[in-house]
């Protein structure tokens, strides 16, 4: 089995979920005559035709090499993404940004703790007087109690 | 004639405001940053300033999305020369003779060139955008929501025609940004789709989540590979330019800005192309084609001119028919969308003053980009020396920070997560990103065109094929996704890198 004939299995069956979910939308009003669920039943159709297409027609192989060497990185970065915006806002812009961007230049190659940390503090606190002090975007404060 | 005339005065009223041409320099500088900067490309990098530019006038924010756009085109030739790293895909033929040139302690003139050629293209791509778009937008004032709907099929149809090598990924990243689009409350029944009862969703998914999780964090996760690899820094001279190499390449930009500007128009047919085609004619076009590929100057005036000036050219078809021609007109049309202006023929005679003010400010940004860039081009090459394990987590939380900013949720920050993930894969395998922005952009709009006909025609689905001028550019739009089927039955088509359009 190719990747992409996985993927394309993967795409017949989101297409048949979203088209079932597009069979519930009803509510057409008087002069709108196809309603809310003509549109995306013609985009499921499409879509469940083309991965169709791709089941059928594909013959290329995957890249070799093991799942961990190939991916590994990426996979570890994803979940450091989703611990950053997990206390994002319960413990604050301040400190998991810190803790986020040091253990970052650790993990891509930084030797020394003090210059990781050191330059991470520096980022840090930058990003912070750019958009929030200097933007005003207002990030999320948390463990500080710092009023503006 | 006097009619342009009054509408430039009237857009240099505009962009010579102090705040407009502030926002031009700040745009200038900052797309210049993005440019150079591997890992955030154009489309990322106005993406995530859109939470910025809510709440300034319709104007100011398209003068400063303008100059950020042509930044990032200047930023990313400064790197093809300099360091072989193109910023970005329209600068991949620049490097050719670029950075040749630089190896040959030619990186002044390169740079002087691809400054001046740009100038010179953006200038004259400009009065034809002037020229062109009045008529054009005019005649597309008739359109009624089925031609809208054909128009925007056709321009769906040729991006994924021309992203990438498999058409069937290509139309199914169309499709996927399409559906996503679906998310979100329907304007006709009230309705909502898709929201699975999250509260965040009921307004649709934000483009700038979209935008940033595909492009951005998924070319973080590339990268997160390779981190490690030195780039060798050539010692930087001058920025000057004889008047020989000038007169040099005086018709490769003429040429350049010929082609780009036209390739520019088309649907879908972005600065990538125009750059490649530009080179490979003055290729054909030169004496001694030998030369090409071993540093001579006309293979970095051509292509530079030409992306400029399709740059120009792209805005037409976005302004005056709402139809982006690449990933990056779409998000700026996203933000016109975002401030509650309608592109299309409309825009001329409802908002003048952002039309005119936009292209006035291409003028403006121009001549700042000129004045910028070339003293401070050693300031931007330190950049590059910034080691990569500080850069890319650095990029990251600036990806953090402006999709917060959007909604302050984190759904949000889940779902930039999720279509990086996606992003990830969907690059590894060939399925091209550009589709699926300009889905998300063009799927309201289409529905609602499409739903407006079949009022209209009483839920008769053949009024898009009778009525003519829908029929002929649904007819388009069929023939465009079987040129490549034609084309391989002739030769292999050549590869095209995927990342602008």
């Amino acid at each position: 089995m190719t990747a992409d004939r996985i993927a394309a299995v993967v795409l017949l069956l989101v297409s048949a979920l979203y088209m079932r979910q597009a069979l519930g939308y009803r509510g057409a009003t008087v002069a709108d005559v196809v309603g809310p669920s003509a549109y995306p039943l013609l985009l499921g159709g499409l879509t469940a035709l083309l991965a169709f297409v791709q089941l059928v027609g594909s013959r290329r192989d995957v890249a070799g090499g093991p799942f961990w060497g190939r991916h590994g990185r990426a996979v570890v970065l994803v979940g450091a993404l989703f611990a950053y915006i997990l206390l994002l806002e319960s413990v604050g812009f301040l400190l998991t940004t810190f803790a986020y961007l040091t253990l970052s230049h650790l993990w891509l190659g930084e030797r020394l703790w003090w210059r990781a940390a050191g330059i991470g503090l520096a980022i840090t606190l930058g990003l912070w007087f750019l958009f929030d002090r200097t933007l005003d975007l207002s990030l999320p404060i948390g463990w500080f109690g710092l009023r503006r | 004639m006097t009619e342009i005339l009054a509408n430039l005065a009237l857009g240099f009223g505009v962009a010579l405001q102090p705040i407009n041409l502030v926002l031009a320099f700040v745009g200038a500088f900052v797309g210049t940053l993005i440019g150079v900067l591997p890992g955030i490309g154009p489309v990322s990098g106005i993406a995530l300033l859109l939470p910025l530019i809510i709440g300034l006038h319709p104007a100011s924010a398209m003068i400063m999305l303008t100059a950020v756009y042509y930044g990032t085109m200047y930023g990313g030739s400064t790197t093809s020369i300099l360091v072989n790293v193109p910023g970005e895909a329209s600068s991949v033929a620049t490097t050719f003779d670029g950075y040749q040139m630089s190896q040959q302690g030619r990186a002044g003139p390169a740079l002087a060139i691809a400054a001046v050629g740009s100038f010179i293209a953006g200038t004259i791509s400009i009065v034809a955008l002037m020229l062109f778009s009045l008529p054009l937008a005019r005649w597309a004032l008739v359109f009624g929501p089925a031609e809208n709907s054909a128009l925007m099929v056709l321009g769906l149809s040729s991006l994924s025609t021309l992203a990438g090598d498999n058409l069937n990924k290509a139309l199914l990243s169309t499709l996927m940004g399409l559906m996503l689009a679906t998310v979100g409350t329907d304007l006709v029944t009230g309705i909502n789709r898709y929201t699975f009862g999250i509260p965040q969703l009921l307004d649709g998914i934000d483009l700038v989540t979209v935008a940033v999780g595909l492009f951005a964090i998924s070319e973080v996760l590339l990268v997160v590979h390779e981190i490690g690899v030195q780039r060798r820094l050539l010692p930087l001279q001058r920025v000057w330019l004889s008047l020989k190499d000038f007169m040099d390449s005086w018709w490769a930009i003429i040429r350049g800005t010929v082609v780009g500007f036209y390739i520019g128009i088309l649907p879908a047919a972005g600065a990538t192309i125009a750059s490649f085609l530009s080179y490979a004619l003055e290729k054909r076009l030169a004496k001694d084609p030998s030369r090409f590929g071993k540093g001579d100057i006309r293979g970095v005036a051509a292509p530079e001119s030409a992306n400029n000036a399709a740059a120009v050219g792209n805005m037409i078809p976005m302004l005056t028919l709402a139809i982006p021609g690449s990933s990056t007109t779409a998000i700026m049309m996203g933000a016109l969308l975002m401030l509650n202006v309608l592109p299309g023929p409309q825009l001329f005679t409802k908002h003048p003053d952002v039309v005119w003010g936009l292209i006035a400010s291409m003028y403006v940004s121009n001549a700042v980009l000129l004045v910028l860039n070339l003293p401070l081009v050693g300031l931007f090459v330190q950049i590059l020396k910034t080691p990569e394990r500080y850069l890319y987590p650095l990029i990251v939380s600036v990806c953090v920070i402006g999709v917060y900013a959007v909604g302050r949720s984190r759904v949000d920050l889940t779902l930039m997560i999720l279509l990086g993930g996606l992003g990830y894969y969907m690059r590894q395998h060939d399925y091209p990103l550009g589709p699926a922005i300009l889905g998300l952009v063009l799927g309201d709009r289409m529905e609602q065109t499409m739903r407006q006909a079949l009022i209209i025609s009483n839920g008769d689905w053949t009024t898009f094929l009778t009525r003519p001028i829908s029929g002929v550019i649904l007819l388009l739009a069929a023939l465009s996704l079987a040129a490549p089927y034609a084309i391989s039955a002739v030769r292999r088509r050549p590869r095209v890198v995927a990342e602008d359009i």
